[in-house]
């Protein structure tokens, strides 16, 4: 596990928290001329990484040449300042949303939590017919699964691009 | 806003053109030089019906047109806040009432003609932007752009006095009358500022605080811009556009230059008058030496530039498609803060160093810069009105 | 027996409430004269989280002037969101800004109406270029935040009666505060910005007396001065040093592009003070937040920065 050493040190938007070479940006930075600064109010967070880089990490990599893996993340969160935190459903996120409205093609769900966070606003999600379940996804009827008013959990497993023709929502796939 | 309205172009178009305006010299999409503006028809005196009038049409097909109505008003008491209609008791002892009006107005010479003030309230000024709103952010912002740069210093509205009891209320009323396809400032600034040259009001006949009386004869009317054989002595503001790419200075972008813009600003430019006497002027001409222009700076407005909301480019590094090791979990997971990678567009953040914008707007301003040119221009268009 | 239908009034004697004279003012008093030193902002007072509906809200108040008749500038400023954008709204990559700055209807002298007026939509659309600079915007696709103010008190001259076209001026003074105020609030509400972008003033004016040298001062009150010549406002991202929205209005010789630079640095100068405001008020709100340095006790925290240099 990666061994959190916390500072409370208290970071405003524009505070440069470091050098890029030597951080990684987290939640809550930003990079401006090669250096790290904080983009909210919060407390500064220094993960130490893993000495085997997860596939995670590379994610952040910029260019293939240095290994970023040794690099610690730096981030600025705002839970220890505020109890109201909004967060933006991801890619890969397992969220709880209520049913809102069923077509034959899709369902319309409302993301209620995400991750651990409970979201003040509503964001919509939509269940398609063929996210329902991994087997016999032709055979899937969205009425025979859903009905409006069920708590569903589901996993984000889109955040459409504009070029799709759903764009506004997030895909979320059911799992069972 | 207008000037966010979305260029469609692609991230990749957009990093082609960004790297291709930051070039010295830039290379404009339309060939241009920097600080050439748009090829433009200008025509005067197309409205019957109006006191002045106006249209400029630009080479993209842009087209606007202005025209500039005129009524007698009573004067109300200044003191702004009540519409009580209280006349202005002539009878009042003058250095009070020029202590009183004249000092919020800002007139700088107000010494000469000190007997006369104008109000900001005298000049009606509306814009008009097919597809948007009249209360659209975008068009008031533009209008109250134009305002500005009209009643700065005061001496426009103390043009509109008739005696102390009446003066004229100006209508302006700008019309785009094109689709917006680039961002119209410098189209309705140019057009209002031919518009108000070709303006005449009639000629007063009557006297001193009487109720105004005009001559019928509109071959008799002065224009509100006074001239002298044919030229105008004094003009309007122009608005100039102008946005920084990299270490270049644009003038007049199009709609795709302005979507790459780092900064783009609004400079508004008057030119000043009181010091240049006549004689001066005479002497000037007949030694063919081009007099230079008295310019005054009379706004500076920052547009929000639109560049702020493009879509951003993926760089290969980060991109699945071309072998990033991305977890197949996330393959549309929103991309990590990065730094800038060559070649690959993304939205600027932050603002602009204050040396870029006072580069800006030095080179708009400085002798011989592209303000004088437009002004130039602008002269030669035959005024009719 | 207690007569139920009618109100009546108190059976004891009264006596109505005598209040005090206004002290009387001298004509320099009266005529309101600059006191400060033209490098020094007025006091203000920032506080972050003062709506607990709003995702971030701040409040913001900058002393009145030495002159009792002159209210000082009261701003109260709510973000709500980020959150997702209603169905019909197009797929924007970025989170979609909208600013509202509102004048309560007895904020001036000269009564607002309810609906906004060009005045303040103008303002709104000043305030979004500033912000929208300063906020990162493609860390929240797909949503949108409206940010609103209200200018409870403008900055207005009660006593003059007659109109010295000071209106056009307070607006510069408006638009720092709600530059200030919307960068503590949008602070508050987390939405990442990179760096906490501030307003500041700067004019040209001419005092009364010496009409030959104007000079400039920052954080005019237009009543102070016998003429403003010119005068800027400037949002500013202090960190990085760069500008975010520069308005400047008035009237100044090209020949003399100095002029207009000193005016534009003396306008940064007003805005990292304003800065230095909402950074303090920030960690002060952020301190008061953590659960082991809260203090008990002060349930009123009274901040208030005096910028004199």
């Amino acid at each position: 596990m990666a061994a959190t050493s916390s500072s409370a040190t208290i970071a405003i938007p524009g505070q440069l928290l470091g050098p890029a070479s030597k951080f990684q940006p987290g939640p809550g930075t930003h990079i401006h001329e090669s250096n790290l600064y904080s983009s909210l109010l919060g407390l500064v967070h220094v993960n130490q990484p893993t000495k085997a880089p997860g596939p995670v990490k590379r994610l952040n990599k910029i260019t293939p040449a240095p290994p970023p893996a040794e690099l610690p993340t730096i981030s600025v969160s705002r839970s220890a300042v505020s109890d109201k935190r909004e967060t933006l459903p991801e890619v890969g996120n397992t969220v709880l949303c209520r049913v809102i409205r069923i077509t034959p093609r899709q369902a319309v769900v409302a993301i209620l939590i995400c991750g651990e966070t409970v979201l003040d606003a509503e964001w919509q999600g939509l269940i398609r017919v063929q996210d329902v379940r991994a087997t016999e996804k032709d055979r899937v009827k969205i009425y025979e699964s859903f009905r409006p008013g069920d708590i569903v959990r589901a996993e984000v497993v889109s955040f459409l691009s504009p070029t799709l023709p759903f764009t506004r929502r997030f895909y979320a796939d059911a799992a069972y | 806003m207008a000037s966010t309205q979305h260029a469609l172009l692609s991230p990749a178009e957009l990093a082609y053109l960004h790297a291709s305006l930051s070039l010295t010299p830039p290379i404009r999409p339309d060939g241009r030089a920097a600080n050439q503006f748009r090829p433009l028809a200008a025509e005067t005196g197309i409205l019957p019906g109006t006191n002045g009038s106006a249209r400029i049409c630009f080479a993209d097909g842009t087209e606007a047109i202005v025209g500039v109505k005129a009524e007698v008003e009573r004067t109300r008491r200044g003191d702004g806040g009540r519409e009580d209609g209280v006349e202005y008791v002539s009878s009042r002892l003058e250095g009070d009432f020029v202590e009183g009006v004249s000092s919020g107005e800002g007139a700088i010479a107000a010494v000469d003609e000190a007997d006369r003030v104008g109000e900001s309230e005298w000049v009606e000024l509306s814009v008009e932007i097919p597809g948007a709103r009249d209360d659209d952010a975008g068009t008031v912002f533009l209008a109250a752009m134009l305002a500005e740069a009209l009643l700065a210093g005061g001496e426009f509205a103390k043009k509109l006095w008739i005696n102390r009891r009446f003066h004229w209320k100006l209508y302006l009323d700008i019309l785009l009358i094109s689709p917006p396809l680039s961002y119209p400032l410098p189209l309705l600034s140019l057009t209002t500022h031919l518009a108000l040259l070709a303006t005449r009001l009639p000629r007063l006949k009557s006297e001193g605080d009487e109720d105004p009386f005009f001559d019928d004869d509109w071959a008799a009317a002065p224009y509100l811009y006074a001239r002298k054989d044919g030229k105008a002595t004094a003009r309007p503001p122009v608005s100039l556009l102008v946005m920084a790419v990299g270490n270049n200075i644009i003038f007049d972008p199009s709609k795709e230059e302005l979507a790459v813009a780092d900064v783009a600003l609004a400079v508004s430019v008057g030119e000043e008058t009181a010091t240049t006497t006549a004689a001066e002027a005479d002497e000037a001409q007949q030694q063919q030496q081009p007099l230079g222009r008295n310019l005054r700076l009379l706004s500076v407005r920052t547009i929000d530039p639109p560049s702020r909301l493009t879509p951003p480019g993926v760089p290969n590094a980060t991109n699945s498609a071309y072998g990033a090791a991305t977890t197949q979990k996330q393959p549309e997971a929103r991309a990590a803060e990065s730094e800038a990678v060559e070649g690959v567009w993304k939205a600027p953040r932050g603002g602009a160093k204050a040396l870029v914008m006072a580069a800006l707007v030095q080179k708009a301003l400085m002798r011989g810069g592209v303000a004088d040119e437009v002004l130039d221009a602008l002269d030669a268009v035959d005024l009719v009105a | 027996m207690t007569d139920r239908r009618r109100v009546n009034g108190p059976v004891g004697s009264t006596n109505p409430p005598v209040f005090e004279d206004e002290p009387e003012q001298e004509f320099g008093a009266q005529k309101g004269i600059r006191t400060r030193t033209p490098t020094a902002t007025r006091k203000m007072y920032l506080k972050t989280g003062v709506t607990p509906s709003a995702s971030g809200s701040a409040y913001l108040e900058i002393e009145a002037s030495r002159k009792g008749a002159v209210s000082g500038l009261k701003l109260s400023c709510t973000v709500h969101g980020p959150r997702s954008l209603p169905r019909s709204t197009p797929f924007s990559p970025h989170i979609i800004l909208s600013t509202h700055v509102k004048y309560a209807p007895f904020a001036t002298k000269q009564r607002r109406g309810y609906i906004r007026d060009p005045t303040e939509r103008d303002l709104g659309s000043h305030l979004e270029t500033a912000l929208r600079g300063a906020i990162i915007a493609d860390r929240w696709p797909k949503s949108g935040v409206d940010i609103i103010i209200s200018i409870v008190e403008g900055d207005h001259d009660r006593e003059t009666s007659k109109s010295q076209g000071g209106e056009a001026w307070d607006m510069m003074n408006a638009l720092s505060g709600c530059i200030t105020v919307a960068s503590a609030a949008l602070a508050d509400a987390g939405i990442d910005c990179v760096d906490t972008v501030a307003g500041g003033v700067a004019a040209l004016v001419r005092d009364e007396g010496d009409d030959t040298t104007p000079r400039i001062v920052i954080d005019p009150i237009p009543s102070e001065h016998e003429q403003i010549l010119a005068a800027c406002c400037v949002a500013y991202l202090p960190d990085r040093d760069e500008i975010t929205n520069l308005w400047f209005k008035g009237d100044l010789p090209a020949s003399d592009m100095e002029l207009y630079s000193q005016l534009v640095e003396k306008g940064i100068q007003a805005s990292r003070n304003s800065n230095e405001v909402i950074v303090n008020s920030l960690l002060i709100s952020t301190r008061e937040q953590q659960p082991h340095e809260r203090h008990d006790g002060t349930t009123r925290m009274h901040i208030a920065f005096n910028l004199q240099r």
